[in-house]
């Protein structure tokens, strides 16, 4: 008899399996309808920031939001929102739904077209909204809603930020300029400790220019050919800057694009005795990479890995390419475009010449080099440009 | 208007946990003494501010719910929610009317958390209530590394937002100082430079961190602000320069050179 009391209160105190314990599902619609948004939050990033996922070959039929086309590289569609539209209106699948298993149910979440066509774009409801953001940290974002096909009646808005934009630069001593003429001194150097330095990681495009017209009320300046939106907007360099600071970022300078390319020699020194000037992003020497080999030989044929690494004359278009990622994560630092630079140490050098429009034998390929700009556009010399951001914590 | 209405409506209609607070971005005002889980039984027959939740609406506009409670004494206690602006301190509605209001409370408990806040309300008839809400904006910046966005620093990555608000109000436009450091490099306020509509410039003065102000100004040229060079490129370990003695901190545009106005450098 003892025993089996004994038995009893020893089962009473047994250990408990806390996996196979049931969860019991919340009471009211709203608290389950919270949870699946909670549960699908994983889903909806991924499907906002990892659009390029989606998107293997032309799989998707969207026409009047993305056209593919080879020379666009996966970036583009990463918080990409014309992707975001063409997702969830069924231009990459049939039916997109995000399922959530929870309390033993299945839901489906999905973004509603709550919001007024762009007739520059589609006379289709959209499924976002660009909303400029004042008083919040970040500048501007873009606002969707979504719904539970199984909880009728209750939809919940958000926001998503655009988290894919820009990059950090690493506080530490930089230096400016080219080092073909320093003859063993410093030449100018700084450092920006303190500060937390945001750069654009590609040229601001068409398709971003378009969402600043349409914010600012300028519709009859939107480029309505999708084809045209990966492409670097040409705005003459007032526009650059107002187009920056719109969002609270400041035109790219010279110093900060110095910075980003010139890859430093020992990353986890910040305070090194000596600044290196490299003259690539990917070589210290030039001599030794398929620029300085072009200066020598007239005869160089580009390969499509020199095209990767700097589109020159002669190199077939491509845009949103990492291919030529400087060491903090930035592209295009020779090559591709001629870039407007803000210059505050030599003002009148504000322009990044080396480019598609050069071949690749000229001397101008080569970083800390730069040429003067007028401030407009011409056909014969588009300048494409980038933002920064300085964040105060 | 009208989206004003239908919200304090929907409030009076259910005293339930409002799923607004859902989208809360902050929790101010909270009562200095009273910790997690308390009974707040003193002191008797006042009317004290619990505290407030701060979410943002459909147009982005911001409000704020104060919470308040009449803590039991000759009467029963009193929940009240009263809906107003960020910039509106809580104690302006102090004795007024609320939005919500729940009665006849015996005693009332809450719990706040990074993800969550909980009421826990029991009657004089010993019945009880909680209210759940599940902050799903909570958000702690991550620690700054290589690859890192702005965004991310400064934001979760899925903001929510309280439904209503179909109109924009009018935003504060702020101008002057918006980051005010003093000639010592101590913090006078701190920055509010991201409330600035077409961001902010500094002017360097010696300090790692310099006074801040919205607008765009660029910096280098005549009659300019410096442009803020650093303070440890030198490698003399200074933690702060005095402008007139030593302005390596700031340049100028080729051209002009760094003249001091007190801390302030400026190019002529």
């Amino acid at each position: 008899m003892a025993i089996l009391i004994l038995g009893i209160i020893l089962l009473f105190f047994r250990p408990r399996d806390e996996v196979g314990r049931k969860k019991v599902a919340p009471c009211t619609p709203e608290k389950v309808f919270t949870q699946v948004i909670e549960a699908s939050r994983p889903r909806i990033l991924e499907i906002w920031q990892d659009g390029d996922k989606f998107i293997s070959k032309p799989n998707f039929n969207c026409p009047k939001e993305l056209q593919f086309s080879k020379e666009v590289g996966s970036s583009y569609y990463e918080c990409q929102p014309h992707f975001w539209q063409c997702y969830w209106q069924g231009g990459v699948i049939e039916h997109p739904e995000i399922e959530t298993k929870l309390f033993g149910q299945t839901y489906h979440l999905r973004a509603k077209p709550s919001f007024t066509p762009i007739e520059e774009f589609s006379e289709e409801p959209r499924y976002y909204k660009t909303v400029k953001m004042p008083g919040f940290k970040i500048k501007y974002g873009y606002l969707i809603e979504f719904e539970v096909r199984e909880i009728p009646g209750i939809s919940q808005h958000m926001i998503l930020p655009d988290v894919c934009r820009d990059t950090y630069l690493p506080q530490r001593i930089y230096g400016y300029g080219s080092g073909n003429d320093l003859k063993g001194s410093e030449g100018f150097i700084w450092d920006n400790f303190d500060r937390n330095l945001f750069l654009d990681k590609f040229y601001v495009s068409n398709q971003r220019v378009n969402e600043w017209r349409l914010l600012t009320g300028k519709n009859e300046k939107v480029i309505k050919n999708p084809s045209q939106w990966p492409l670097p907007a040409l705005l003459n360099q007032k526009e650059q800057k107002q187009y920056c600071s719109f969002f609270g970022k400041r035109l790219m300078e010279a110093k900060l694009f110095d910075a980003s390319f010139m890859i430093p020699g020992d990353q986890l020194n910040h305070l090194p005795a000596k600044v290196l000037r490299p003259q690539t992003p990917w070589q210290r020497d030039i001599g030794k990479t398929f620029l300085g080999m072009s200066r020598i030989n007239e005869d160089y044929q580009l390969t499509p890995l020199d095209c990767q690494l700097a589109q020159v004359e002669g190199c077939p278009e491509k845009r949103f390419t990492t291919d030529s990622s400087g060491w903090v994560g930035i592209n295009h630092g020779l090559g591709f475009y001629p870039e407007a630079l803000v210059n505050d140490i030599e003002p009148e050098k504000n322009l990044k010449l080396s480019s598609k429009l050069l071949p690749a034998s000229s001397p101008w390929h080569e970083l800390g080099l730069r040429s003067s700009w007028k401030g407009e556009q011409e056909s014969s010399l588009p300048v494409a440009f980038r933002c920064y951001e300085e964040v105060v914590k | 208007m009208m989206a004003w209405i239908l919200l304090i409506l929907s409030a009076l209609t259910f005293a339930k946990a409002p799923t607004r607070w859902n989208a809360t971005t902050e929790i101010v005002e909270k009562h200095e003494f009273y910790q997690n889980n308390e009974v707040i039984s003193k002191p008797k027959n006042s009317w004290e501010i619990i505290f407030a939740f701060i979410y943002p609406d459909t147009s982005l506009n911001l409000h704020k719910d104060c919470v308040y409670y009449k803590v039991p004494g000759d009467g029963a206690g009193i929940l009240k929610v009263k809906i107003s602006k960020p910039e509106i301190p809580c104690e302006k509605f102090r004795y007024d009317p609320g939005d919500i209001e729940v009665r006849d409370l015996k005693s009332f408990q809450f719990t706040i958390s990074k993800t969550s806040v909980y009421f826990h309300l029991t009657y004089t008839n010993f019945k009880s209530d909680r209210w759940d809400m599940f902050l799903m904006n909570n958000f702690t910046a991550p620690e700054i590394q290589y690859s890192l966005s702005s965004a991310k620093l400064q934001s979760p990555e899925i903001i929510m937002v309280a439904s209503g608000g179909e109109k924009n109000e009018a935003k504060e436009n702020l101008k002057g100082i918006c980051h005010d450091i003093a000639e010592d490099c101590s913090e006078k306020l701190p920055s509010v430079c991201h409330k600035c509509s077409e961001g902010w410039f500094e002017i360097p003065n010696g300090c790692a961190i310099g006074p801040k102000f919205c607008g765009v100004q660029e910096c280098g040229g005549k009659n300019r602000p410096a442009c803020r060079r650093g303070m440890k490129y030198q490698r003399n370990k200074k933690t702060k320069f005095v402008c007139s003695e030593d302005s390596s901190f700031a340049y100028c545009s080729k051209g002009f050179s760094v003249e001091c106005e007190g801390a302030l450098a400026y190019c002529r």
